[in-house]
């Protein structure tokens, strides 16, 4: 059941409600926790709560052999088993026959036919979430950064749990687990500030993500030759789509963990006000750039050790950082560009300090950072060309497209586009123009009340009026 | 404050966007329009589903039968639902004197379903226009009671309009191609055909429902005591159709029957010539718009014919008792 639909609002209100009636007693909210979570995802499909089950238990167990053991050689073999579990796991459902098509693409280009079996795998949802935040918990206990769970439920309710299961964050043991490990409080500052995220949420997915999904999904569906100024009006409702559809669902389990006293970390900061791609990744999917960070970038040396090694590392990051958004070679693109990026950041970095110009006020310092962050943001959206296009073929004869073929015809439904762009654009860049100049992604709440109350009611109304109908699926669902 | 101001501001753009509506030229509201505000102003109706719709000009009556005639045929919506549509419009409208109601397969069965809704939703004040919005289900309790509920999800496009139609501004509003509700279609023949014969190879049998009969025959009753003339056509189908309904003959009489006890015409069309010629009809139940052209002519010169005859007695008036009035057959 998806965030935006009324089966998941009676199941919500009935868990809370039960959530609201088992207040101070833990071990009771802990296995409603449980429960509920496993109900939310067997609604997918039944049969993807055995995997979960799976890679839960192993990983339970795993943990307490690591913390009875102090022999270094014993407990890396536990971490390896562990990783080694968890991928297979993920490896298979997620990338087997992505795997196996490359590898008889690349024999067949040699005259080489290869047989096996194309399978028809079901990708469990959730499953790349799911799996990463039991990895790090593992990694983490092993690193001595942090205790086992106590028992199975309370573990089981960590991985699972419901707001946060199938799109993220990805949380981290030492955040959420403690939070599962001690008693709640459900104040209603705390449930107001709840509120006001789910409706963020729904208001990023339902009118501008959704909304924008009818500019750009007839763009990439189209087979070309584009026209350049259809291919920017695209990518930039893309660019929004994307952002609002998973901020939105980010939005969204962090209010509801909120109205059940959880703090649930920030997914999102802003990431379309970055000036460089650095930023951008300290302000994009946080859960994953961290986690990638700390288990792949740092272990394999980060920074410390030379710039090759440094700029490896960062392609490699960012490498298996697209490759864990899909099996399909144009996410493994995106992320090398990204990779790349970073990689052509550090260098200019590296050769010139980046400063505002000397002696300059700070209207000229606003302006010069206001260019980077513009000139980023198209950056970004050449890369998006490749994370949503359907072939690499088609990602590149649209980036063609979009610099030597950018053509004003009238009659082709260009203004219109670039209306509706705008107009579902405009309330999202505002409230985030306010969080923004506040630094505060709850600036909207500490406004005084008139103010707020009259953007409260053009919100709602804007979604009631020009909201694309409930129950359509977020986009990172597939991942 | 907000919770407090939630109601107030959804009555008002409710207001707001139905006060907008109600002057839009758009498909959708055009007829709609025309009808509440008495600007039908016709003397001859056309009535029926999209087969009305699509195949009857009234420019072309017009040229043949002079005055005024307006289409107000119904896409996707039955007999009642027409109905129901004919009541608001003799509540706005001067009454016409004749009515030309479309008939085929489909008249005397129950439809279910409501075809585009968003027609319906500036008069939603009207019980009528709930009765016939609400057959279908696309519409609840809560679209009564709730202002603006009925807006959500209807395409914000229409929203939009509404709102800047009460301004003024018309920059969304795309007129209608329909000439007083009659659109001629600029197609070719699609193959819809060819899989409904697949579908149906054994062919298919029309089920009156005894309200929807009953309603007819009371309509033509009221038209009757109205000194309404009705006149039923049962346009023209590509004639590979006709061997799959399976009680086309029962059909054909009841119609004919039904036009008798009313003093009503009755007028079959469906095996003419212009059913033989593929090249008229985009599928095997709708003319293209050289085809609609050719037999809206066609139909013109019939009512012709009776309207230059008085209208017939019912057949259990006793004609001494109406001296003007001659008997015919």
């Amino acid at each position: 059941m998806v965030f935006n639909s009324s089966v998941f609002l009676v199941f919500f209100l009935v868990v809370y409600a039960l959530y609201w009636l088992t207040r101070g007693r833990l071990a009771w909210q802990n296995r409603l926790l449980l429960v509920s979570s496993f109900v939310f995802y067997g609604w997918w499909d039944w049969r993807f709560l055995l995997l979960m089950s799976t890679t839960i238990a192993s990983d339970h167990l795993i943990a307490r052999r690591l913390s009875l053991t102090e022999d270094p050689v014993r407990r890396k073999r536990w971490v390896v088993l562990s990783a080694c579990v968890n991928l297979s796991l993920l490896g298979f459902f997620k990338y087997y026959n992505f795997f196996a098509d490359s590898l008889r693409a690349a024999f067949g280009r040699l005259g080489v036919e290869v047989g096996g079996p194309a399978l028809e795998i079901i990708l469990p949802v959730g499953i790349s979430f799911y799996t990463f935040q039991s990895m790090s918990y593992v990694i983490d206990v092993y690193r001595r950064q942090l205790d086992p769970a106590p028992s199975l439920v309370d573990y089981a309710a960590y991985v699972s749990y419901f707001p946060q299961l199938v799109a993220g964050p990805i949380e981290r043991g030492s955040r959420l687990l403690p939070q599962m490990l001690r008693p709640r409080t459900i104040r209603l500052d705390q449930v107001y500030e709840g509120g006001y995220l789910i409706f963020w949420g729904l208001f990023k997915k339902m009118f501008v993500a959704d909304n924008l999904a009818r500019i750009a999904d007839p763009l990439f569906a189209h087979a070309g030759p584009h026209n350049g100024a259809a291919v920017w009006i695209g990518l930039y409702a893309f660019a929004f789509q994307i952002y609002c559809d998973f901020s939105g669902y980010s939005d969204i389990a962090r209010g509801l963990g909120k109205c059940m006293g959880f703090d649930i970390m920030v997914n999102f900061n802003l990431p379309y006000f970055s000036s460089n791609p650095s930023e951008f990744w300290r302000r994009w999917h946080v859960s994953l750039s961290t986690w990638l960070r700390d288990y792949l970038y740092v272990p394999m040396g980060g920074s410390r050790r030379g710039a090759f090694r440094t700029y490896r590392n960062l392609l490699v990051t960012m490498l298996l950082g697209g490759l864990w958004h899909g099996a399909q070679w144009t996410f493994v693109v995106w992320g090398a560009y990204h990779g790349a990026l970073l990689v052509v950041h550090r260098l200019w970095s590296g050769l010139r300090a980046e400063r505002e110009p000397a002696r300059a006020g700070g209207f000229l310092r606003s302006a010069w950072r206001g260019l980077r962050v513009i000139l980023f943001f198209h950056l970004v959206c050449v890369g998006w060309l490749f994370f949503r296009a359907e072939s690499i073929g088609q990602a590149l004869e649209m980036l063609a497209a979009a610099f030597t073929r950018v053509e004003v015809t009238p009659g082709i439904g260009l203004g219109s586009a670039a209306a509706a762009l705008l107009g579902y654009s405009f309330p999202l860049l505002a409230v985030q123009g306010l969080q923004w100049q506040r630094r505060d992604s709850l600036a909207v709440l500490k406004i005084p009340a008139v103010p707020r109350a009259g953007v409260y009611l053009a919100l709602f109304y804007l979604l009631w009026l020009f909201g694309a109908p409930a129950g359509k699926e977020f986009i990172y669902f597939q991942f | 404050m907000t919770l407090a101001l939630l109601a107030p501001c959804g009555w008002a753009l409710d207001r707001a966007i139905t006060s907008g509506l109600r002057t839009s030229r758009n498909y959708l509201f055009a007829e709609w329009n025309d009808i509440y505000a008495g600007a039908v102003d016709a003397d001859r109706v056309v009535q029926g589903s999209s087969r009305a719709w699509v195949h009857v000009s009234p420019r072309v009556l017009d040229s043949v039968l002079g005055g005024r005639s307006y289409n107000l045929g119904m896409d996707g919506h039955g007999f009642l639902s027409q109905l129901g549509r004919y009541r608001i419009y003799r509540r706005h409208n001067r009454k016409p004197e004749w009515i030309l109601q479309e008939v085929g397969a489909n008249t005397l069965e129950r439809r279910l379903g409501t075809f585009r809704p968003q027609q319906f939703l500036p008069y939603w004040e009207d019980p009528e226009i709930r009765r016939i919005a609400g057959v279908g289900g696309a519409f609840g309790p809560l679209d009564d009671w709730l202002p603006l509920y009925r807006y959500r999800q209807r395409g914000p496009s229409i929203n939009l309009n509404g709102l800047l139609l009460r301004f003024g501004l018309t920059w969304l509003d795309a007129p209608t191609r329909k000439e007083r509700g009659y659109e001629g279609q600029d197609k070719a023949w699609d193959d819809s055909f060819d899989r409904f014969r697949r579908e149906h190879a054994d062919g298919f049998t029309s089920v009156p429902d005894p309200e929807v009969v009953a309603a007819f025959a009371e309509f033509l009753a009221e038209c009757r005591r109205e000194g309404i003339r009705v006149a039923l056509f049962w346009p023209p189908e590509y004639q590979e159709v006709h061997s799959l309904l399976r009680n086309r003959r029962e059909l054909t009489e009841r119609f004919a029957e039904l036009a008798r006890e009313h003093s009503a015409v009755f007028l079959d069309y469906s095996a003419g010539p212009l059913s033989r010629d593929r090249s008229f009809f985009y599928n095997s139940q709708h003319l293209n718009r050289e085809g609609a052209e050719r037999f809206s002519l066609e139909l013109a010169r019939d009512i012709r014919g009776f309207s230059e005859e008085p209208a017939r007695a019912r057949p259990d008036e006793d004609p001494i008792e109406n001296p003007s009035d001659d008997v015919i057959g």
